[in-house]
């Protein structure tokens, strides 16, 4: 190889321009899919297998996970983008169009004869400033409500239908302003998204407590109970094999059932304490009586339990354990021996669905839920599919809008704000690196571009308006996506979020850099991540 | 309230498992009598691994309590959902304001097996149409089929890709569980480490969505005796299986979990370092799982692992085993008998825990099977004198790597016969076969017979030498070859003995050469040095524990 080198100067830029031209094809291939999605004007894809499973997404992240990536440059660049995604829930799109442009250009300067270092040190030059400009950006007011809904809104928009969209957005912003504590970080875990197919999706709704995908299993228990206790509990009703060995080789049939009998009377028990308790703590008030256990309750102990009015249910998932305490107060129970009335939680009401073969249980109604259930209707599964990878970045959204304490103006604004200010601060490099800040500015436009070009309006003319919108007012304006004029997107509710831009910035940057130092390490590192 | 019904959920990881998952689903559909009048010569409890629904449109459904995992691009032609629950002419009404494209991969082509079963679906829907007055015929799958389906014999061998391609049952929409994290036969996102697996099952998302799946099936038992988890241990399905053994022996443990780890014969040697990915895996994944099931019993065709190995045990057959669409079909019969015990009717029968508490006695869980298949009647010879014509060559092969058919048998074995009914005797068959067993062998068995032999119809393989009947007794009058074999009686033990710990020397006798600095897959999959120690000197004491 240093012989090569030392026959011709140029050899190395000669091989960088040969992979790049493979990279920047694998990373147009990626653009290509995803470009049409940008925006709330984006294209709707739906995927059919060639079985028949159907997919409808518009959503980069679940687009980049549906296709089958060959090429390793094509799949590291999709990684990237993914993990984009896993740490702040959104800009999938944005990240694949960002690094496809930013190679792209590369390209150009490269094939020019520029040498790829320098073009990564004006990468960096570039990242760092526009990193300046976004926190220059934050708009820094309080994350009220009517700020939250303007996030939520603008991220919903992006993914469902307008109406669905507005619909969703305010549950999902009440949603998460009910789980929120006073100074802890919100656990979006606590809002249960729940799924049921139905024939309307407009009917999407916020249940402040939890709905449980199961309910009794007696026909005789209540199907509705107002002002109830609610006992939650990990405790087994159910017959429990002897720890003896029950004689498979010699004993008979009957003996076993004996031994079957023998262990019943120790389930009765707990049963049994369970009735005592309740009657103690629901005698002369007009208090009900919900248990909700994770463990087993057999025929028998639910027959028992029926016969004094009490609604049972059992099995309940372990991640809802939490959420019932939260939801409805009191602790879980691990044993009968010791409950007092402060273990129990409280709901107003809780009554039971019944939908085909599935049964629904709603507990409702609680004092103060720190867990609530945002319970999605849809015609049918890729439907609610759709829904509920809308409702969790919607959720994401919110959430990363109050821990952020801080939005950024979306609809381009950023883009054509960091790319002028780029243009200038290319003046202070020195030497052919300040092309790299050239190409790096150029190539965040894709975003306002896209926006534009996937409205049906015409891109140049559009980008011109912004920057002289932009260079006359000096106010950070975007791209009104119904009429192509320069709107101010803080008016018009069209929020970003902050971390999910830097994000952007970040890797973007990192695994464009990481393209252009393409050499063999840089290859051999390629197929060793092709496993 | 009938408490009459001890449900038992299944669970499959791994293509190889749902090969023979498939199978053995198969086997249990072609057994449903319809005939109401049958239902008194019914042996079988179906309700325990099946069970009741009722879909949109009302109507009632019946399918396997059964949840199953497989990687992207592994279904073919199966939808994921399956068809049973689609919603009838719910046009797509969709709703977007701008443009949608849509991107329809090309439709697959199903085999001719399945067009006819799909011929056979409309058929009867057909049938149901037409109204009222058919209502009371006796509902007799045989009269009700179209000619065309009933004596033509389907040649899969060729066919069949995936296990989706002979699969005659239609699945709960709930059932197939697709890992979105990896592709089916993919050479740049393998799914080939343990450590895969249970980073797959520690996903959040994918976590919850496996824990609703499962809660699905087990909150509605009433009577839940326990699960059987049907696992490929080699690779990632193997990281699955064990996360979820933990989990579900944690939450259920008063229930009895049996782990089949499947292994499908080697055909071609592999690369070394592919193979000790394997190695390492399978190891986690044994140890792992005989940490947390109640029993494990390793099934493979092939008389050891790691190694290709061409042999067909089986004297009756001839089954082209570089076919899992084969090999896993004599293992679906396996599974269904040693099941049986647990799972037949009456008052004979037994729960899961007792069996497995009698056969892993002090904590020995690994067990091994043997098989006759089909088991060597003849016509007009009496059960009793085909036992004794045995002598002490004993009928069947083992399924068990590393185990022989003579393996003694020292903790006692549950033995299952099928197929009674075609054999006469001067006493039952339960005696003359407990007696058979004591002269051989002193150990306890507990023997479980059937009346009914073991379906062997379409879709299982035509792979039954010609002296075996269509009935599955050996006879001097060759069969047809356009005639298939229906049914086959069939012999199983499944059996606690020290021998059976030969699968855990194999293993640590190969560990001693692999150097796991080196399998930078399994580096990067999360697995730590120690942690691969700490799990050599697990079975190491498991192994110990044999030879005392
Ligand atoms: N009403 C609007 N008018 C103009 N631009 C908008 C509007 N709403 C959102 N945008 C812009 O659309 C872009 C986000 O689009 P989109 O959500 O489709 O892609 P993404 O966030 O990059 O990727 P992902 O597919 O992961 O969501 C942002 O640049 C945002 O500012
Ligand atoms: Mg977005």
């Amino acid at each position: 190889m240093s012989a090569v080198k030392a026959l011709n100067p140029n050899a190395e830029v000669a091989r960088a321009a040969q992979a790049l031209a493979i990279n920047t094809s694998a990373a147009k291939g990626l653009q290509d899919v995803l470009k049409t999605n940008l925006g709330p004007n984006g294209t709707m894809k739906m995927l059919v297998s060639g079985s028949g499973d159907i997919k409808l997404t518009k959503d980069g992240n679940v687009l980049l996970h549906e296709m089958q990536i060959q090429h390793p440059t094509a799949s590291l660049i999709a990684r990237v983008a993914t993990a984009q995604d896993d740490i702040t829930g959104d800009g999938t799109t944005s990240n694949v169009l960002i690094i496809g442009e930013l190679l792209k250009q590369a390209d150009m300067y490269i094939t020019e004869g520029l040498h790829p270092r320098l073009l990564t040190e004006g990468f960096d030059a570039a990242k760092t400033k526009a990193l300046e400009i976004l926190d220059q950006l934050k708009i820094k007011q309080e994350m009220d409500r009517d700020v939250l809904v303007n996030v939520a809104k603008t991220s919903l928009r992006t993914k469902v239908h307008p109406d669905l969209a507005d619909l969703l957005t305010e549950h999902v912003v009440d949603a998460v302003l009910s789980i929120q504590q006073p100074k802890e970080a919100i656990d979006l875990h606590m809002v249960e998204l729940m799924e049921m197919q139905h024939k309307t999706d407009m009917d999407t709704s916020l249940v402040k407590g939890l709905v449980l995908d199961h309910g009794a299993r007696h026909p005789d228990m209540p199907k509705r109970l107002e002002n109830a206790y609610i006992l939650t509990c990990n405790v087994s009703m159910e017959y429990e094999k002897s720890e003896v060995n029950s004689g498979f080789f010699y004993k008979s049939a009957s003996e076993r059932e004996k031994l079957v009998a023998a262990e019943r009377s120790f389930t009765d028990s707990k049963v049994k304490k369970i009735i005592e308790f309740k009657q103690k703590v629901c005698k002369g008030t007009d208090k009900n009586f919900v248990i909700i256990n994770q463990k087993g309750i057999d025929p028998l102990s639910l027959d028992m339990l029926a016969k004094e009015g009490i609604m049972a249910l059992r099995r309940a998932k372990r991640r809802n354990m939490e959420r019932l305490s939260l939801a409805c107060g009191g602790v879980a129970m691990n044993s009968v021996e010791e409950l007092s009335e402060d273990c129990l939680g409280y709901a107003g009401l809780v009554y039971e669905q019944v939908l085909g073969e599935e049964k629904f249980t709603y507990v409702e109604n609680c004092k103060n839920p720190l867990s609530v259930t945002l319970l999605m209707k849809g015609p049918n599964k890729h439907t609610l599919t759709q829904i509920k990878d809308a409702v969790h970045d919607g959720l994401r959204a919110v959430k990363n809008a109050i821990e952020d304490d801080a939005v950024i103006p979306g609809a381009g604004a950023y883009e054509v704000v960091t790319h002028a200010a780029l243009v200038k601060f290319k003046e202070q490099i020195k030497g052919r690196a300040r092309l790299g800040v050239q190409a790096f500015a150029d190539a965040l436009l894709v975003i306002p571009k896209t926006l534009a070009q996937n409205s049906g309006l015409d891109v140049q003319d559009c980008l011109v308006r912004l920057q002289e919108e932009y260079a006359i007012s000096g106010q950070p304006v975007g791209l009104d996506i119904a009429t192509g004029e320069a709107i101010m997107p803080a008016d018009s509710g069209i929020l970003d979020n902050y971390r999910v831009k830097r994000q952007l910035i970040h890797s973007s940057t990192m695994i464009a850099s990481n393209l252009l130092h393409v050499d063999e390490i840089m290859r051999a590192g390629l197929s060793s991540l092709k496993g | 309230m009938a408490g009459s019904c001890r449900e038992i959920v299944t669970l499959q990881l791994g293509h190889y498992s749902n090969f023979i998952g498939t199978h053995w689903w198969n086997i249990q559909d072609s057994s449903f009598a319809y005939n109401p009048n049958a239902v008194a010569t019914n042996e079988i409890n179906h309700d325990v691994l099946f069970r009741e629904g009722c879909n949109p449109s009302g109507e009632v459904t019946y399918t396997p309590r059964l949840l199953l995992f497989d990687l992207k691009g592994s279904l073919n032609t199966l939808k994921q959902n399956g068809q049973l629950y689609d919603v009838p002419d719910a046009a797509e009404d969709l709703q977007w304001g701008s443009d949608v494209t849509m991107h329809k991969a090309e439709t697959l082509p199903k085999n001719d097996y399945l067009q006819d079963l799909e011929k056979l679906d409309s058929y009867e829907v057909d049938e149901r149409d037409e109204g009222g007055d058919k209502e009371d015929q006796v509902k007799e799958p045989s009269s009700n089929q179209p000619p065309m389906f009933g004596k033509r014999l389907h040649h899969l061998d060729d066919q069949v890709r995936v296990w989706s391609d002979f699969l005659r049952l239609h699945l709960h929409p709930k059932t197939v569980h697709v890992v979105q994290q990896y592709w089916h036969d993919s050479d740049s996102e393998i799914f080939d480490v343990h450590n895969l697996g249970e980073s797959v099952v520690n996903d959040h998302h994918t976590h919850n969505e496996i824990e609703d799946r499962l809660h699905f099936f087990l909150e509605e038992c009433d009577n839940l005796q326990g699960l059987h988890i049907l696992c490929d241990p080699g690779n990632g399905f193997g990281g699955m299986a064990a996360k979820l053994a933990e989990e579900l022996s944690d939450e259920f443990a008063s229930k009895s979990i049996v782990v089949i780890p499947a292994h499908e014969p080697e055909y071609t040697k592999k690369p070394q370092s592919e193979s000790a990915v394997s190695l390492v895996s399978n190891m986690l994944s044994y140890s792992s799982l005989l940490e947390h099931a109640s029993a494990v019993i390793p099934l493979s065709v092939s008389p050891c692992l790691f190694t290709p190995s061409f042999s067909n045990p089986f004297p009756h057959l001839s089954p082209k085993f570089n076919l899992a669409y084969h090999s896993s079909a004599v293992l679906a019969c396996a599974v269904e008998s040693l099941s049986l015990p647990y799972r037949r009717l009456g008052p004979d029968s037994c729960l899961m825990p007792h069996l497995t508490e009698a056969l892993t006695p002090a904590g020995r869980k690994l067990l091994n099977l043997q098989m006759a298949l089909p088991f060597p009647g003849q016509p007009d010879v009496l059960f009793d004198e085909t036992l004794s014509g045995l002598g002490d060559r004993l009928p069947w092969r083992s399924l068990t790597p590393y185990c022989h058919r003579n393996q003694e048998v020292d903790g006692g074995q549950s033995v299952v016969f099928q197929g009674v009914e075609l054999h006469s005797g001067t006493q039952s068959c339960e005696k003359s076969l407990l007696e058979y067993l004591q002269k051989i062998n002193s150990s306890p068995s507990a023997v479980t017979t059937l009346k009914k032999a073991c379906n062997v119809t379409e879709p299982f393989p035509h792979f039954f030498n010609t002296e075996v009947s269509s009935k599955g007794l050996l006879s001097a009058v060759h069969r047809d070859s356009n005639t298939g074999v229906e049914s086959v009686p069939l012999l199983t033990s499944l059996q606690s003995s020290s021998g059976v710990s030969a699968i855990l020397d194999q293993m640590l006798q190969r560990t001693k050469k692999v150097e796991l600095r080196k399998l930078h897959r399994c580096e990067k999959a999360g697995l730590d040095e120690d942690a691969f120690k700490e799990c050599v000197v697990r079975l190491q004491s498991l192994h110990e524990e044999y030879s005392l």
